[in-house]
């Protein structure tokens, strides 16, 4: 078996034992919370009905007569109003008389309880009903019954529940990612440099030592396997001293080192980036859920431009930052290495992202974002690099698909937590930590990436030529300008920005606002592979951009049939899917269609001036979207993106038909 | 010449510290000119005062008799006090003249002039507006205004039917009553108003009292409602008796009527605060810090909502509940 198909064995065994854990936890810890909840509520409305009663006794202290008083349905209606989680409000005298009363059920059992001399609080039916004693000068004068709906409790509930599975695919992803590390770094990479020491051996080289850092069975068979080659090689030395000029022919086919030097074999893993990147993007994502909401807190009339426009503007301008970063980014990867250029990256980010927590003013948030754009930049281009050059060529796609699962199970889990630590630590905090995680995964890259520059051929730097060439070339200009540029909108426009200020507005908590826009990611990861693998079978790259296309655009419409939080989760959801199936045969199309431009430029500098272009769609989303709610308000902002994504699509479909036809699928199709 | 300015200079370098020290050494001299006896609004305005600055007050009383006041500013004028406090519309008036008539010769111009207890001072024509006076007179008012009146009496209950009652010889009694007049009836509710009626002089009896409530009692309205006035205010005691008597409830404008005479209930600023506010006004004047004209005319922010909870149990009229959150209770036996 090979040690790949152990490690997922390994992998997936331990998250199911994680994942039964974390649920067996989450199960105990939901049965004390429900009992504990009814008294909670109950004294929730204590402190309310404390005051009517403390007001009635002061009537009767005043000598007013209990059962005569005046205004006091007016006074309860009035804190019924003021305290919407209170449906009735209920005063009887000592003999269980009903002489006030406000929102008051037709309930039979109910009706017992307030005739009997309650106490405390009960649940009767639907109502969570709580009794308080009202005090006069000659004891006790009645009763004050609260009510409340039950239901409550269960809606609370359910939100805790919400909010643990959240929590369970959180941790199932984020010990995925983890596990994929650990099986690498302890497992497979000192496996693989064990196979590649004994080939060697095998063929007489013993010039090369194996990594002594491990730990267990591993570090013990290194070990020994050091002391032998040492040996060895100080007998080749005195040989060597001994025979003289007689040595090299003697030893014909073997290898030793120089002495003095220590050679060690390193085996670099794909999954040793895996894990900080995911870190990274997870830590960035943190503040997906809420960054309108924090950008809000800093707009002012006093900008001159529009208050929707505004809070979408630091987005767009990451947006932009990221883009351009991205080429330079590239470069300086290829030059200092990705141990240095991932640690620099994040670090940039942590600075970036601890700056942002302490921003005073919309103009500094914008700069500080820039700054983090830049770091996540860097880190996004090194990680691509080094899974792409840790790949072997065959299994490129699949190394592409793996790169940008991680990235959507980091963002997705970034975006889920983020909601609900915003809800309970507050924005600047959550922040805080974002820079700390980001931190981190500096820290892990630095310990854990082989400190070597890379053999790969040094890429060259984008140029003017390059792009316009690629323009000029009608297709290329078809799939960037009518695919991938509409899809960018539709993610940063739709769901960076429109979603998370319409899903608050709706009266959802930060934590829900996450937990919906998980849909998306979770859609990307689930759909992607599929998606993938029927792409490639199939062939026909174009039908699944048009499908995409139109898929997103009818996501943008989901809205209208189905208003409110669901239709918005569902829009999600949708377009996710919309993305699976549209977003990665793009690149493929290009390929496919453009073989003489590409070929001229390069195929990396191709895919990069692709990516650059179709980013340009990211920092237009959140514009398009500001200027569509500032106008028509948040429906016509979706049914906007949506009229847009159906129009390029219908475009991009008609295009196709017209520059190609339909014979062309042969050409596409593949044996 | 020049070492008058030199020694100026060296005063203002060296000795400006001591200054203020020196000129608080002076005792400041304050005349109060009144109708109706020291009031509670005096005291706070004494007690505040006194607290501030070293200050000697010379008191003059009317006793309630109006043709004692031209006598009273004129001894004023002889004295010259560096600031005469007055109490009431009435003494105000005769003492600083209206803002478009006054006369040099009869009214005090050159003595900074701080009036209190004025329910309305740009209706009685003491200045243009409320922002200032635009001469040497400020003060406070103490009423709080009608509209917040005339809801304090909505709060309370019905009122549909009002009765309002006035002395015909006062200013600012015959403004207020016109004012709530106004406001009851744009609100639907009717209105009676009468004049108490006077004898030969045009001055308001007791007798004149009795005989103009009995006929506003006779279809028993719902409230009976006492403008800020000086002689309802002396009479007080005697109109509620004849109110409640009738079974109508009584709602004051001033505080005494409830506190003393036992109405019902009353919308009012406390006179000892209203005092205090008239004190420090005065102090910012006396200290230099200001001119009279520099203040506003102001009426205190907050009022006191007045129940007397033993006319409310006699009458059957009880306060609602929401109303024994904030309001003050009068006459209830200690418990």
């Amino acid at each position: 078996m090979s040690t790949e198909h152990l490690q997922k064995r390994l992998a997936i065994l331990a998250t199911a034992l994680l994942f039964a854990a974390a649920l067996a936890l989450t199960l105990l810890a939901a049965r004390p919370f429900a009992t504990a909840i009814e008294p909670e509520m109950a004294r929730s409305v204590l402190v309310v009905g404390d005051s009517v009663s403390q007001l009635l006794s002061r009537a009767d202290r005043l000598a007013l007569p209990f059962d005569q008083l005046i205004g006091v349905d007016n006074l309860l209606d009035e804190v019924r109003r003021d305290n919407p989680d209170i449906s009735y409000l209920l005063v009887v005298d000592r003999h269980g008389r009903r002489l006030y009363a406000s929102g008051l059920p037709q309930h039979e059992p109910l009706k017992q309880r307030w005739t009997g001399s309650a106490r405390d609080s009960a649940t009767i039916g639907p109502w969570l009903d709580t009794a308080l004693p009202i005090m006069g000068s000659q004891g006790q004068l009645g009763t004050l019954h609260l009510g409340q709906q039950a239901a409550t409790v269960e809606a609370q509930l359910r939100e805790l529940l919400f909010d643990l599975v959240t929590v369970l695919i959180v941790a199932v992803l984020t010990a995925l990612e983890l596990m994929r590390f650990v099986m690498a770094a302890m497992v497979a990479a000192p496996s693989a440099a064990l196979a590649e020491g004994w080939r060697a051996v095998r063929q007489g080289d013993f010039s090369r030592y194996l990594p002594s850092d491990y730990f267990g069975g591993i570090g013990r068979l290194n070990a020994r396997y050091n002391a032998l080659t040492e040996s060895l090689n100080q007998r080749a030395v005195a040989l060597r001293v001994q025979l003289g000029d007689a040595f090299e022919p003697c030893t014909s086919g073997l290898r030793f080192h120089a002495e003095g030097e220590r050679p060690t074999l390193f085996s670099g893993a794909v999954d040793f980036v895996r894990w900080p990147f995911f870190l990274l993007i997870f830590s960035d994502s943190l503040s997906l859920s809420f960054f309108p909401l924090y950008v809000e807190g800093f707009y002012s009339p006093a900008y001159g431009i529009s208050r929707q426009v505004a809070l979408g503007l630091p987005i767009s301008i990451f947006m932009f930052a990221w883009a351009m970063a991205m080429p330079w980014a590239g470069l300086w990867c290829d030059r200092l290495g990705y141990r240095r250029a991932f640690a620099i990256g994040a670090g940039i980010t942590t600075v970036g992202l601890l700056l942002t927590a302490v921003s005073q003013t919309l103009i500094d948030l914008v700069l500080w974002r820039s700054l983090t754009a830049v770091g996540y930049g860097l880190v996004f281009v090194t990680a691509q690099t080094y899974i792409a050059n840790h790949t072997p060529p065959e299994r490129r796609t699949k190394g592409m698909a793996m790169f940008l699962a991680t990235f959507f199970a980091g963002s997705l889990s970034g975006a889920a937590i983020g909601g609900i630590l915003a809800d309970r630590l507050g924005h600047r905090p959550t922040f805080m930590l974002s820079a700390g995680l980001s931190l981190a995964a500096a820290l892990f890259v630095l310990r854990f990436l082989a400190r070597r520059r890379m053999g790969a051929a040094v890429r060259k730097s984008l140029s003017w030529h390059d792009i316009k060439l690629l323009l000029a070339h009608r297709p290329f200009l078809v799939i960037t300008v009518l695919a991938a540029i509409p899809s960018k909108v539709a993610l940063t426009g739709f769901l960076y920005y429109t979603a998370p200020l319409y899903l608050q507005a709706l009266g959802n908590s930060q934590s829900a606002v996450g937990r919906v826009m998980m849909a998306y990611g979770l859609a990307i990861i689930a759909f992607s592979p599929l998606v993938a693998q029927m792409a490639d079978k199939l062939g026909r790259h174009r039908w699944f951009v048009s499908i995409g296309g139109f898929a997103a655009a009818a996501a943008m419409f989901a809205i209208y049939f189905l208003d409110g939080t669901l239709g918005v989760a569902l829009a999600i959801l949708l377009l996710g899917v919309a993305h699976a199936i549209g977003v990665s045969p793009q690149l493929a199309l290009i390929s496919d269609y453009c073989k003489d431009a590409v070929a001229e430029v390069g195929q990396a500098t191709a895919t990069g001036i692709f990516r650059l272009i179709e980013r340009l769609g990211n920092v237009l989303g959140p514009i398009i979207a500001g200027a569509l709610i500032a106008t028509y308000d948040f429906k016509g902002a979706f049914y906007g993106i949506g009229i847009l994504t159906l129009v390029t699509s219908t475009v991009f479909t008609l295009a196709f038909w017209w520059l190609h036809g339909n014979d062309a699928e042969l050409a596409e199709g593949r044996p | 010449m020049n070492r008058r300015i030199l020694l100026q200079a060296g005063l203002s370098l060296g000795l400006a510290p001591l200054l203020p020290a020196l000129a608080a050494d002076r005792r400041h001299k304050v005349m109060l000119l009144l109708y109706r006896g020291v009031t509670a609004a005096e005291r706070g305005f004494m007690d505040y005062l006194q607290r501030q600055l070293p200050v000697d007050f010379i008191i003059r009383d009317a006793g309630s008799d109006k043709a004692k006041l031209p006598a009273m500013v004129a001894e004023a004028k002889a004295l010259k006090p560096d600031l005469i406090y007055t109490f009431g519309t009435t003494v105000t008036a005769e003492t600083v003249g209206s803002f478009a008539q006054r006369d040099p010769s009869r009214h005090i111009t050159d003595i900074p002039v701080v009036f209190n207890i004025v329910a309305d001072p740009v209706g009685a024509g003491l200045a243009p507006d409320t922002r200032s006076s635009l001469r040497n007179l400020t003060g406070v008012s103490h009423l709080a205004p009608p509209e917040a009146q005339w809801q304090a009496m909505l709060r309370f209950g019905t009122a549909k039917r009002i009765a309002i009652v006035y002395s015909q010889n006062e200013k600012n009694s015959v403004l207020a009553s016109a004012r709530l007049t106004k406001l009851a009836q744009q609100a639907g509710a009717t209105v009676k108003v009468e004049g108490i009626k006077t004898d030969a002089d045009g001055k308001p009896t007791v007798q004149g009292l009795a005989s103009t409530l009995t006929e506003l009692l006779a279809d028993k309205p719902d409230w009976l409602y006492l403008p800020s006035d000086s002689f309802l205010i002396a009479h007080a005691a005697a109109a509620v008796t004849q109110a409640q008597v009738a079974g109508v409830p009584v709602f004051a404008a001033t505080e005494e009527p409830v506190r003393q005479g036992g109405a019902l209930a009353g919308l009012v600023s406390p006179y000892y605060a209203a005092g205090q506010f008239a004190g420090f006004k005065a102090e910012q004047i006396l200290s230099g810090k200001r001119k009279a004209s520099e203040l506003p005319l102001d009426t205190l922010a907050r009022f006191t909502y007045l129940v007397n909870i033993q006319s409310a149990r006699q009458l059957r009229r009880y306060p609602p509940l929401a109303l024994l959150r904030y309001a003050e209770i009068v006459g209830a036996a200690p418990s």
